[in-house]
């Protein structure tokens, strides 16, 4: 369809005979040489366009200089922020440190006994025979465990270290109320105690060396008698009350006030 | 255009096949038959089509495109040789002006087509295409050479559809009288 054919398709009516006069007279063409230069321009634009477009596809992609190293940057921040993190955290060693510097060595076997048990009176009168050493060392220079629940027998054997036993004495009851204080509280948490201070330790020591080449006294015959009696060794410790008595007659005066009613019950 | 824009030479060989002859008719008439400013004209819009083929957005049909560039291009060429715009034309005193100019142009026109058998019809249908104000005239080659509707007439030069229509009524009823001569 030629603009003449849409013209007059679209002229206003009654101009049919203007509009077939004006396509007979109105058919110039452009110079074929215009044509020709027209065309040639719009090639040489096109072939441009596409040597500049097999130049852009036949050269490599460029990956830009973040893209190549953003995983590593990313890799490397990540690490930076985790030590930073690791480094203001607080250590272990910074927390408390006397909390595990007590440990329960003989608590937990204690508590396994059962109360009464040879083995548990094995246990005792071992240990309060000849304490060993480095028992009787931490045991000076550790605080006392009280609970309600140990009331009585620690109590007792407390008191009767603070009043009556010499101090090179105390290894023996002590290690007896601590027994009897961990197998009656079963496996309880051990309680901070203080750093020792050298002094301390030194004494204890020697008081242990002592110990080991002394005999059992009234003292820690009765100490023996209190600790069974603390553990519910009913029987033991009325063995060893007797045993007491045979050596010494007025064994039951050595005995705490709380097991003189029961010692009277002891024949 | 889309096609060409993409890189294909023939999508313009065809393009400019299909419009070459219009838009250089256009030129001419407005030219008053100088060829030789038609054929400067029409060279200088296709190179702009070409330079502005990667630029092309399809908001509208590629004629009506096509006659915006030719119409500035118009407008610039009557600025430059007769010192008025074309948007000045509807005084009456630069139409005169603008007439003079058309008519010294076409009296040194050496087309061999007004040699023909044709010659005095033609000349007939071309001075009284030469006597239309040019805004008409304008509005009557859109409309017969480049086959736009009254709507986009009125869209490409900014006027209303009834200034357009006006300005169609006008042209042709000079034509009319033309061809009534005529026979």
């Amino acid at each position: 369809m030629s603009n003449h054919e849409r013209e007059s398709s679209r002229t206003p009516a009654g101009d049919t005979a203007l509009n077939r006069a004006w396509q007979q007279v109105s058919d110039e063409q452009p110079p074929p040489a215009l044509d020709a230069a027209i065309i040639a321009a719009a090639h040489k634009s096109t072939q441009g366009r596409n040597e500049r477009a097999q130049v852009i596809a036949a050269s490599p992609p460029q990956r830009s200089w973040l893209t190549r190293w953003q995983p590593l940057a990313a890799a490397a921040a990540v690490a930076g922020l985790a030590f930073v993190l690791v480094q203001s955290l607080p250590r272990d060693h910074d927390v408390a440190p006397s909390m595990r510097m007590e440990e329960p060595a003989t608590a937990p076997a204690a508590a396994q006994e059962k109360p009464g048990s040879p083995a548990t009176r094995e246990s005792i009168e071992a240990k309060t025979a000849s304490p060993p050493a480095s028992a009787v060392a931490r045991e000076s220079v550790a605080a006392p465990a009280s609970t309600n629940d140990q009331k009585s027998a620690a109590d007792t054997v407390t008191t009767m270290r603070a009043t009556e036993v010499e101090p090179r004495q105390l290894a023996a009851p002590e290690m007896a109320g601590r027994i009897s204080s961990d197998t009656a509280a079963g496996a309880a948490a051990p309680i901070p105690a203080p750093a020792p201070a050298p002094a301390q330790t030194t004494t204890a020591k020697a008081t242990a060396a002592r110990d080991n080449v002394s005999p059992p006294d009234a003292t820690d015959r009765a100490a023996k008698v209190a600790a069974l009696y603390a553990v519910g060794d009913i029987d033991g410790a009325a063995d060893a009350l007797r045993e007491f008595r045979a050596v010494d007659p007025g064994a039951d005066a050595y005995l705490p006030e709380s097991l003189r009613d029961w010692a009277r019950t002891v024949e | 255009m889309r096609a060409y824009g993409r890189g294909d030479a023939r999508a313009f060989d065809e393009l400019y096949a299909r419009h070459k002859a219009a838009t250089y008719r256009y030129f001419l008439r407005h030219a008053g038959g100088d060829a030789a400013s038609a054929d400067e004209l029409h060279q200088d819009l296709w190179l702009k089509v070409i330079g502005a083929r990667e630029r092309y957005a399809a908001q509208a049909k590629f004629s009506t495109w096509l006659y915006t560039l030719a119409r500035h291009r118009m407008v610039d060429h009557w600025r430059s040789r007769h010192g008025i715009s074309l948007a000045s034309l509807e005084d009456e005193a630069t139409v005169m002006q603008a007439e003079e100019s058309v008519a010294a142009a076409r009296d040194g026109s050496d087309d061999p087509l007004h040699a023909t058998i044709d010659a005095e019809a033609r000349q007939r249908l071309f001075a009284a295409l030469a006597d239309v104000p040019p805004l008409q005239r304008d509005a009557f080659l859109l409309h017969v050479e480049g086959g736009l509707s009254l709507d986009e007439i009125a869209g490409l030069t900014a006027a209303s559809g009834e200034t357009v229509k006006s300005r169609l009524r006008y042209a042709y009823r000079r034509l009319r009288a033309a061809l009534e001569d005529m026979a």
